[in-house]
């Protein structure tokens, strides 16, 4: 004989195969929502940068996204390129925006990082310090 | 004595034990962090990053005749946010199932208890970081309090449910750890020490819980780092060490609780720029309860964590 006594909740499953369904959301959910996204924008490299950020501490692509996403929020920023194995982030500034060095360290800061070095490639979109 | 009264007897001297596993899945990691170890890794001033997690334990192997088979599913829900570079709040959300069934003169008995369990918040202060290109090391003090947002007083035809089996402690419990994390582009280790003091909640007191995990992977794929931000793929090898005081109840120590379980866990982890899905199984290596304990079999993770 069995005899079930069930506490404050439905009648129990198998966990093992609770575990799966997870596994599967996950699948259907990164394959779905992140993957292509994410691909997108692996390999993309800006051309002729206006600024090179390089950064300190930046070691996994996760973390990259991190320091992407603070200096996005930028007004002068146009776009941007995270280059991994350099330690390096590309920016390219709005056209006729300028942009200070202070302003970009701050960001990378914020977004948890150092910024070792700022270099302006194109010194006509650096802003005075202080703005 | 009746079938239900050895049932209760049975269950309050002896399943006591398994409190280790409560502890053990109810303790989700916060997102960014390995797999089954908590890191140093920054978030960012005002990023938010959702984990979810499924863990999964069994507990069998019982050498008495009532052949206790227990079954645990966690749901953990972690939220991050970060305040500044340095400072970010955390919150994790468990939804719990817990399924005890043992064997009865009168036959097979389950007893089974699904809902929410105890949420933990908690702040983590980057003290110390040393950056350089593709490496960084980092010190990282957390502390937070464990809340009585589980039910502990759930009930079934039985009468109440034994304390390991309910949702919640009903108490409040704070906790105090550190962690210290060094990344680089080929490897990652995190070590990470904490101790959470449970307090009194209706006349019982879980043990008190000290932790030391340890964690390690190595990126496998790719072989030779590309341009841009190339995925990572990581072998991972983590180690938990849990110590659990004896619980009380009624201000006398239970015999049957607390001990020490060591758990090693292979695992897989995979890294891009969104997201990254984990995979672990814990395996205990060392479990040196007190009493009658009922030991871990093995515990399985599954995690995805993904920037908002």
């Amino acid at each position: 004989m069995k005899r079930i006594i069930q506490g404050n909740a439905g009648p129990s499953r198998p966990a093992w195969g609770r575990a799966l369904g997870f596994l599967a959301f996950l699948a259907f959910f990164t394959m779905t929502a992140l993957a292509p996204e994410a691909r997108a924008q692996d390999d993309k490299r800006l051309e002729n940068p206006d600024v090179i950020v390089e950064v300190g501490g930046l070691a996994c692509p996760f973390c990259a996204y991190g320091i992407e996403k603070r200096l996005k929020k930028l007004d002068e920023v146009a776009e941007l390129t995270v280059l991994l194995e350099e330690g390096k982030v590309e920016l390219k500034v709005k056209e006729g925006a300028k942009i200070s060095e202070e302003k970009i360290r701050k960001a990378v800061a914020d977004a948890g990082f150092e910024a070792k070095s700022v270099v302006f490639v194109n010194e006509n979109v650096k802003a005075p310090e202080g703005e | 004595m009746s079938a239900t009264m050895m049932l209760m007897t049975f269950l309050k001297s002896r399943v006591w034990p398994a409190l280790a596993v409560f502890a053990f899945v109810a303790a989700a990691v916060p997102a960014r962090a390995q797999i089954t170890t908590n890191t140093a890794l920054p978030v960012g001033k005002g990023e938010a990053i959702i984990r979810l997690q499924t863990k999964v334990l069994r507990s069998t192997g019982d050498p008495m005749p009532t052949d206790r088979d227990l079954r645990v599913t966690a749901f953990p829900l972690v939220g991050v946010y970060g305040v500044s570079g340095k400072l970010a709040l955390f919150g994790v959300l468990p939804i719990l199932d817990k399924n005890l069934e043992v064997t009865m003169p009168t036959g097979r008995v389950t007893r089974n208890t699904t809902g929410v369990g105890d949420a933990r918040l908690f702040a983590r202060y980057t003290l110390f970081q040393h950056n350089r290109r593709g490496l960084t090391v980092r010190l990282a003090p957390f502390a937070g309090i464990e809340l009585p947002t589980g039910t502990n007083d759930a009930r079934d035809a039985a009468g109440p449910l034994p304390r390991p089996l309910q949702l919640g402690s009903g108490s409040w419990d704070p906790f105090i750890g550190v962690v210290l994390t060094r990344q680089s582009f080929a490897w990652q280790v995190d070590v990470s020490a904490s101790y959470k003091r449970n307090t009194e909640a209706d006349g019982f007191r879980f043990g008190d819980e000290a932790r030391l995990d340890v964690a390690a992977k190595v990126r496998v794929l790719p072989r030779k780092l590309g341009p841009g931000l190339p995925r990572f793929l990581y072998v991972a090898l983590e180690s938990n060490l849990i110590g659990l005081d004896r619980n009380e109840a009624g201000g006398a120590d239970d015999p049957n609780s607390g001990g020490v379980t060591w758990y090693l866990a292979p695992g897989l982890q995979y890294a891009t720029r969104r997201f990254i899905l984990g995979a672990a199984l814990q395996l205990p290596v060392v479990q040196d309860l007190n009493g009658a304990a009922l030991e871990n079999d093995a515990i399985l993770t599954l995690s995805i964590r993904f920037s908002l």
